[in-house]
C-alpha cells in the first residue's frame, strides 16, 4: 500500500483541502443577498421559533436564514466594519435604529404596508415618535418590549445598602447599569460627560462590591435568584414569576422613583436589500397571533402585538400575559428608551474602570 | 561531482520552499495579515464610531495613563503565575507515575487525562459552578451533613475558584508536556546515581528534573500563554473583584473603540513574550542538551 505522497500530490491536496474549508466556511455564513428566496436574517436567538421558519418555507416557498447576534454596540461595530449588505434584515433595540439610518444602512418601513402588522400591533408601536421619519414610516418593526425594574423597595439607593453586601445582581450589560449610576446622581444616563462619568463609575463600584459575581445573561441570573445567591437586582417585572416558576423564591417588584430604562426591540430592512419582498413577507409572518404567541410563551415579556396576546389569553395565560405587562402597553411608553451615547470611547473606558476596580 | 551535488540541494531546498508555501499562504492570511492590520488599528483613533486613520499614539499612552489597566495586567500576570505554578506542581508527580509505575497502563491513563479536551470549555466551567456553587454540590452535601448553616463564600466566585477551575483545564496541556520529556528519559540514570549513593530526592533533583526541565518549560509556557488571555473561565467563575485583562480587551471591541482594544493586546502579547523570554535567557541551553 503506498502511503507516501509527493509534492504534486501534497500540493493538489491542499489546494482541494483549502477549497472545500472555503466553501464549508461560505456554507457557515449568511449566504449572499442576492440568492432569490431567501431572508438573511440577523437576530437574537430568543425570537427565532424553527417551526415558524419551517411554516414559513412550507407556504412561501422562501428560506429564512437565521444568524445569532448578541449586542447593540457589538452589532453596530460589525455591520460598520463588514457591511451590511450580507443581511436581509437585522434588529436591534431602543434607539439604535437611528443610528443605523444616521449611518444609511436601513430602509424605513411603512408598517402598514404589512397585513399582520397592520392588523394585529397595538396601535402604540406603530408610531414611536423618536423611530419615525417624516411620511410616516418606522425605522424599525417594533417586535417586544422590556423594562428594567427593581424589587420592592422603591429607590435604586438600596443596592448599595452594605446589608445586602454579597447579594445584589450585578450584570455585564452595562448599558442597562450606566442609567442606575446616572438616575441616583440625577444626570441623563446616555449623555454624561467625563466628569458625570466618573462620578457614576464610583456609584458602580459601589454597587459591584456588593455583587457576588458579575453575571453573564439571564440564564446565570436567574439561576442566581433561584439559588438565592442574589436578593435584590434590576430586571423586568415578569422574571419575578420565572423565577418563582423555576423553584426560586418569592419575588415583588417596583418601578423605581428615580426612573427606569428599557427597550423595545424590532426588525430592520437592510437599505438595497435584493430579498426586500421575500423580508417583508416574513416580517409579515413572524407577526401572526400563532408565531407571536409561540415567541412570547417562552421570551416572556412585553409584547407589542395585541392579536398574539389576546390568543395567548384564551389558552388560559392570562396570569403570564399580566405578569409581563403584556396587555398594558402604555408602560413601553413610559420607558426611557436605552440609546448610543455619542462618546461610547469615554462610557467604554469608565466601563473598564468599574470591571477593573477591586 | 560537488557541482551536482550542490545543484541537488538547491533544487531539494527550492522544493521545500514550495512545499512550504501552502503553510505561508495559511500564515500570512489568517495570521499575519489580521495581526498587521490590529496593529495599523492600535496607532489609529475612533471618534463616535467613525475609526480615524491619523498616526497617534494615544491608545498607548491611555493604557498607561491611569493605574486601571496596568494593575489589572498585573493582577492577571500574578494570577496566571500561581495557575502556572500549581499546574506544574500537580502535573509533574502525574506525567511521572504515568510513566514511571504504569507501563501497561500508561496510553490508557495519558487519554485519560487528554479525554477533557473532548468537550467543551464552556460546559466543563459550568460543570464546577454546579460543584462549588452556593446550591452545589459540596454545599449542598456540607449543609445536609450539619457540617455547615450557610454556603461557603469562598468556594464560588472568588480568586480560590479562579485558581482551581483554570488549575484543571490547564493541567492537560502541562502533563502531555511533561509526559513525553519523561517518556525519553534514560532511567538507568536513576539507578546509577542510587548505585552512587544518591537518595531518592537527591536523585531526582540532580538527575531527573534536569534532564526534564525543557518539557517543565514547555509546559510552563503552554500553560501560561494561554491564562493571560483566558476569557470564559474567570468571568464565569471569578468574583466582582477579580477581573482579567482579556474581557477589558473585549469590552473596547465591542464598543467599536478599536485602537485601544488593539493597543491594549499588543502590549499585553509584547509583556507575554518578555515573560517568556526571560527564562529562555537565563536557561543554560546547551546544559540542558547534554
Amino acid at each position: 500500500m503506498r502511503t507516501a505522497m509527493n509534492r504534486r500530490e501534497f500540493l493538489r491536496t491542499a489546494a482541494m483541502t483549502g477549497g472545500a474549508l472555503a466553501a464549508a466556511t461560505a456554507a457557515g455564513s449568511p449566504r449572499p443577498a442576492a440568492a432569490a428566496g431567501t431572508v438573511n436574517w440577523l437576530a437574537w436567538g430568543g425570537h427565532v421559533e424553527p417551526q415558524g421558519i419551517k411554516s414559513f418555507f412550507d407556504a412561501s416557498g422562501i428560506r429564512v436564514n437565521h444568524v445569532g447576534m448578541s449586542g447593540n454596540a457589538e452589532t453596530f461595530a460589525k455591520l460598520k466594519l463588514s457591511g451590511a449588505n450580507q443581511y436581509d434584515l437585522f434588529e436591534a433595540d431602543g434607539l439604535w435604529p437611528v443610528r443605523y439610518h444616521q449611518e444609511g444602512l436601513i430602509e424605513p418601513i411603512q408598517l402598514d404596508s404589512i397585513p399582520n402588522v397592520a392588523k394585529n400591533m397595538y396601535p402604540e408601536f406603530k408610531k414611536i415618535p423618536a423611530l419615525q421619519v417624516s411620511g410616516g414610516a418606522m425605522l424599525m418593526v417594533p417586535w417586544g418590549w422590556k423594562n428594567k425594574i427593581k424589587t420592592a423597595p422603591t429607590s435604586y439607593e438600596v443596592l448599595l445598602d452594605k446589608k445586602y453586601k454579597g447579594h445584589v445582581g450585578f450584570s455585564d450589560q452595562h448599558e442597562f447599569l450606566w442609567p442606575v449610576a446616572a438616575y441616583l446622581l440625577g444626570y441623563d444616563p446616555f449623555k454624561m460627560n467625563k466628569e458625570q462619568l466618573n462620578r457614576a463609575k464610583d456609584v458602580l463600584i459601589q454597587i459591584k462590591r456588593n455583587a457576588p459575581t458579575i453575571s453573564k445573561g439571564w440564564n446565570e441570573q436567574l439561576r442566581l435568584y433561584v439559588e438565592e445567591t442574589v436578593w435584590i437586582g434590576l430586571s423586568s417585572p415578569g422574571r419575578a414569576l420565572t423565577i418563582q416558576s423555576s423553584s426560586g423564591p418569592a419575588m415583588g417588584w417596583e418601578r423605581p422613583k428615580e426612573g427606569y430604562v428599557g427597550w423595545i426591540d424590532g426588525d430592520m430592512l437592510v437599505k438595497g436589500s435584493p430579498n426586500r419582498d421575500a423580508s417583508l413577507a416574513w416580517l409579515n409572518h413572524i407577526h401572526s397571533p400563532e408565531y407571536v404567541a409561540t415567541n412570547f410563551q417562552r421570551l416572556q415579556r412585553g409584547s407589542v402585538n395585541r392579536a398574539g396576546v389576546e390568543l395567548l389569553k384564551s389558552r388560559g395565560m392570562g396570569e403570564m400575559v399580566r405578569a409581563n405587562l403584556m396587555d398594558q402597553p402604555e408602560m413601553a411608553l413610559q420607558m426611557r428608551l436605552i440609546e448610543a451615547p455619542a462618546n461610547q470611547d469615554e462610557y467604554a473606558a469608565a466601563w473598564n474602570e468599574v470591571l477593573a476596580a477591586s | 561531482m560537488s557541482a551536482r551535488l550542490e545543484e541537488r540541494a538547491t533544487g531539494t531546498e527550492r522544493g521545500l520552499l514550495w512545499g512550504l508555501l501552502p503553510v505561508a499562504v495559511v500564515q500570512v492570511g489568517l495570521f499575519a495579515a489580521p495581526m498587521a492590520i490590529m496593529f495599523l488599528y492600535s496607532f489609529w483613533t475612533t471618534r463616535n464610531f467613525q475609526i480615524v486613520p491619523t498616526f497617534t499614539l494615544d491608545n498607548y499612552r491611555a493604557f498607561f495613563e491611569s493605574w486601571t489597566y496596568p494593575r489589572v495586567l498585573l493582577r492577571t500576570l500574578g494570577t496566571a503565575l500561581v495557575i502556572t505554578a500549581a499546574t506544574l506542581v500537580l502535573a509533574y508527580p502525574l506525567a511521572y507515575f504515568i510513566v514511571r509505575y504504569t507501563r501497561r497502563w500508561q496510553k490508557v491513563l495519558l487519554a485519560a487525562v487528554i479525554l477533557s479536551f473532548w468537550t467543551s470549555g464552556l460546559l466543563r466551567a459550568y460543570a464546577w459552578m454546579a460543584v462549588l456553587g452556593h446550591g452545589g454540590i459540596i454545599n449542598k452535601g456540607l449543609r445536609a451533613l450539619g457540617l455547615i448553616d450557610a454556603p461557603l463564600p469562598f468556594l464560588l466566585y472568588s480568586p480560590f475558584s479562579v485558581v482551581l477551575v483554570m488549575t484543571y483545564f490547564s493541567l492537560p496541556f502541562a502533563v502531555v508536556a511533561i509526559y513525553s520529556s519523561l517518556e525519553k528519559m534514560d532511567w538507568a540514570l536513576l539507578d546509577a546515581a542510587g548505585d552512587l549513593g544518591a537518595r531518592p530526592l537527591r536523585a531526582f533533583w540532580h538527575v531527573t528534573l534536569p534532564l526534564t526541565l525543557p518539557g517543565v518549560v514547555s509546559a510552563a509556557a503552554l500553560t501560561f500563554v494561554p491564562l493571560v488571555g483566558m476569557f470564559f473561565v474567570p468571568l464565569l467563575v471569578g468574583g466582582p473583584t477579580s477581573v482579567m485583562i482579556a474581557p477589558l480587551i473585549a469590552n473596547q471591541m465591542q464598543a467599536f473603540q478599536l485602537g485601544l482594544g488593539a493597543a491594549m493586546s499588543f502590549i499585553v502579547a509584547l509583556i507575554v513574550l518578555a515573560a517568556l523570554a526571560l527564562p529562555w535567557r537565563y536557561l543554560d541551553l546547551e546544559w540542558l542538551e547534554r
